[in-house]
């Protein structure tokens, strides 16, 4: 018979039984002074930070979290250290610039080492950035830096590049195999290490091999990508920040994480010694545990050369600048295109390749391929700040490996004091979908606009490219392109939904684990957790399957470690925390997204 | 050591607040641990409940005593810990060995309570860690959760049967 209260002896005996054989568990000793020390910052955040889901891809998909190469900030901050003004201490009190409705607010505590606090919020359209850090303090014995919380602020939004490429492509060629990254990069500097990620969208046309050609989406892909940078000096050491090449963040904003892997042997470095001074060993990689869960990446390609010979022929310059509805339709012989400038049409005279989907994996595992068969009949058409995209009537014949896992790696880049870690994944899908051939026909709407920002990166190794083209009244005219290429990047998230499929029988919903990032391999690897499950619906479709998850929270969780002594000369080390003093610095990421695996049997 | 003070703190609240992390926060991890079975969580979930803990501390009234404040608050964070599907999915299935080395000498019955303890469905461990382990009353765990007296007393009831071995053992 139960008691409405229990047995004390009971009490007694479970609890004598809790405290002996969980007596191991470990306490955390500062627990109390780090939550005191935080309360005071997070009163700084003023609202959440939209970053946007990448692991949304990562998972499948993507994140596209970059440094750019193309973003000078960035270039130097990962080539030659921190710009200066993030990375010098600049005084202990608060600083704060102001461009274009943009804001980003540092706070220098301790001044003695880099910033150790930074807020940033980007007021311009939604995003909010912000970062917390725990003071560091300059004389004390140990301590610890970073805590910092985000309350729940963090998101990748999933990523869609465009790039276009050389116009070489063999057809009926193999995709190359795409594996995804995710890109935490950070920087050491003394006693900390910045990180960013960085998400952008990359639109490149090529005039290197035709006369008054467009390329047209030469490829489009989701990715994630991932880096850590850090010197050698600080090894051990994580701080976050957050860098642009001015100061200011864009108006798509800029967020960023770090992540340190500690080395296995401790103390690293000396305060002082510069990073180019400091050996360091060979390239180390790990590898992933081929026991790592993992979901794939979808690779969108579709890269088209496009002839045309209209009597409107549009500068591309009027295009970007001034059109805002577009419709383009092109078959395998001829393509027509409706802008707000009229009407062009013509032969498609170049091969052209459809990229559809991709996935490998870099360990093992074998390789998912996709071959173009036949290429599809593709209309795009742009309204009301959305392309959508039809492919129809292709055929591509695909080969999946036998054995399908994921599997991450690091890997640390002898003398850039560079580390990229890399999540590679693939399909789990293996069993179901035998190898064969499968013709295609699906839509899609890449949702929100897409901006062009034009990157000047003309080159000036090839001569001039001319241009022809024809005037309304039949007078030819010439444009003359001082450039090898041109490359236009859209800076502002795209979110790709995958909309009007043509066959839906039945709608199966289940709930799923969604990811796991663990690895043995790697010490200190964050940890990846699902906190809220989303919604996944699964929608078999004609020509393979839609999945839709939305909803979901996603933890990333990772050590992040000061132990910090001072020696007698002044000499600043840095080492692993012993056991007891690890800080965990937790990040959560909303996710939501669509993708489809268009798969035929 | 450094100075470490929240804005808008008093002092001496600062102080009762380590206090009160010192004295609670070896019970509150093991309860933590037991609910979730896992270390990492358990810990995120301790740090979670004090900083819960800590904005809330003016709002404390002392009405149900600190022990049963935070472990209202452990609860419904492990509660939504617990719901995450990565949760969930986790084979969380725990024999003697997944659990952490202990400090102290223990017997094999106490090893053998714990893991059967943790073995339970969620339901069921949450309401024996309510009751033999916080020494609530049903009523209070009612309370607590949320639910019937009758629920508390039902999970309580097939929680014992299926410690039905470890107990009988005991009584013997």
């Amino acid at each position: 018979m139960l008691r409405d209260a229990p047995d004390p002896k009971d009490v007694e005996r479970f609890q004598s039984a809790v405290d002996h054989r969980l007596s191991g568990l470990r306490e955390d000793p500062y627990l109390a002074r780090r939550i005191i020390a935080n309360e005071g910052r997070e009163k700084k955040v003023k609202k959440r930070m939209s970053l946007g889901l990448a692991l949304a891809l990562t998972v499948m998909l993507a994140v596209t979290a970059v440094l750019a190469e193309n973003w000078p900030g960035i270039s130097d901050y990962f080539a030659n250290g921190l710009p200066d003004r993030v990375a010098q201490p600049s005084g202990t009190g608060n600083e704060e610039n102001k461009a274009e409705g943009t804001v980003i607010q540092r706070r220098v505590i301790e001044p003695v080492y880099a910033p150790v606090r930074v807020h940033v919020v980007n007021d311009a359209g939604e995003e909010t950035c912000a970062f917390d850090l725990t003071p560091q303090v300059a004389q004390v014995e140990y301590r610890y830096t970073m805590l910092y919380r985000t309350d729940k602020t963090w998101t990748v939004e999933p990523d869609i590049s465009f790039i276009g490429g050389a116009d070489q492509q063999d057809k009926n060629q193999a995709l190359t195999p795409f594996a995804p990254y995710l890109f935490i990069s950070g920087k050491l500097n003394g006693g900390s290490c910045d990180f960013s990620v960085h998400q952008w969208h990359e639109y490149k046309l090529d005039f290197t091999k035709y006369r008054a050609t467009v390329s047209y989406i030469k490829e489009l892909y989701l990715n994630e990508q991932g880096q850590i940078v850090r010197t050698v000096q600080d090894d051990m050491v994580i701080r976050l920040g957050l860098v642009d090449d001015n100061g200011t963040l864009p108006e798509n904003c800029f967020e960023a994480a770090a992540q340190t892997i500690p080395p296995t042997p401790a103390p690293i470095s000396v305060a002082g010694m510069t990073p180019q001074a400091t050996p360091e060993p060979v390239g180390l990689q790990y590898g992933g545990s081929p026991d790592a869960e993992y979901y794939d990446t979808l690779l969108f390609g579709a890269p088209y050369t496009l002839h045309y010979t209209g009597e409107n022929g549009l500068p591309l310059e009027a295009f970007n600048d001034e059109c805002t509805n577009m419709t383009a339709h092109f078959n395998r012989q001829q393509f027509e295109l409706l802008t707000d400038f009229g009407k062009q049409d013509g032969p498609v005279e170049t091969d052209y390749e459809l990229l559809l989907l991709g996935a490998s994996s870099t360990s093992d595992g074998g390789i998912i391929s996709f071959q173009q068969l036949e290429k599809p009949d593709v209309t795009v058409s742009y309204q009301e700040d959305a392309y959508t995209v039809r492919f129809s009537g292709g055929k591509f014949r695909v080969q999946y490996p036998t054995d399908l896992y994921y599997s991450p790696e690091a890997y640390h880049q002898t003398g850039s004091g560079i580390w990229q870690f890399t999540v590679s994944s693939v399909y789990l899908t293996n069993a179901d979908y035998a190898e064969g051939e499968y013709p295609y026909d699906f839509t899609f709407r890449l949702m929100n606009p897409l901006n062009f920002h034009t990157v000047e990166t003309f080159g000036s190794e090839l001569p001039p490219i001319t241009h022809h083209y024809i005037e309304a009244d039949g007078t030819e005219k010439e444009w003359e392109l001082q450039a090898d290429h041109f490359e236009a990047s859209i800076q502002e998230q795209a979110v790709l939904r995958l909309v009007n499929f043509s066959e839906s029988e039945q709608v199966l919903n289940y709930q799923d684990r969604f990811i796991s990032i663990q690895s043995s391999a790697i010490p200190d690897q964050p940890q990846v957790t699902v906190l809220e499950e989303p919604e996944c619906v699964v929608r078999p479709l004609s020509n393979g399957y839609e999945m839709r998850v939305t909803g979901g929270l996603m933890r990333l969780r990772y050590l992040s470690v000061i132990w910090r002594q001072e020696a007698e000369d002044g000499t600043i080390i840095l080492l692993d925390a012993p056991d007891g003093r690890e800080m965990y610095t937790t990040v959560e990421i909303p996710f939501d997204f669509t993708f489809t695996v268009p798969v035929y049997k | 050591m450094e100075d470490v003070q929240g804005p808008d703190r008093l002092p001496e609240e600062n102080e009762a607040f380590e206090r009160l992390v010192n004295q609670h926060q070896p019970a509150l991890l093991r309860y933590c641990y037991l609910y979730l079975r896992d270390q990492e969580q358990a810990r995120d979930a301790v740090q979670e409940t004090f900083f819960k803990a800590y904005r809330g501390w003016r709002s404390f009234r002392g009405e149900s005593g600190e022990k049963t404040w935070l472990m209202k608050i452990a609860l419904r964070t492990c509660h939504d810990i617990r719901k995450s599907a990565w949760f969930r999915h986790v084979d969380r299935r725990i024999t003697p060995d997944d659990l952490p080395p202990a400090s102290v000498p223990f017997t094999a019955e106490e090893e053998s309570l714990i893991t059967q303890v943790m073995q339970l469905p969620p339901k069921l461990r949450e309401a024996v860690l309510l009751y033999y382990y916080q020494s609530m009353n049903v009523n209070e765990i009612a309370e607590t959760l949320g639910i019937s007296h009758s629920s508390v007393s039902d999970r309580l009831g097939r929680a014992r049967k299926k410690l039905r071995a470890v107990l009988e053992g005991r009584d013997s």
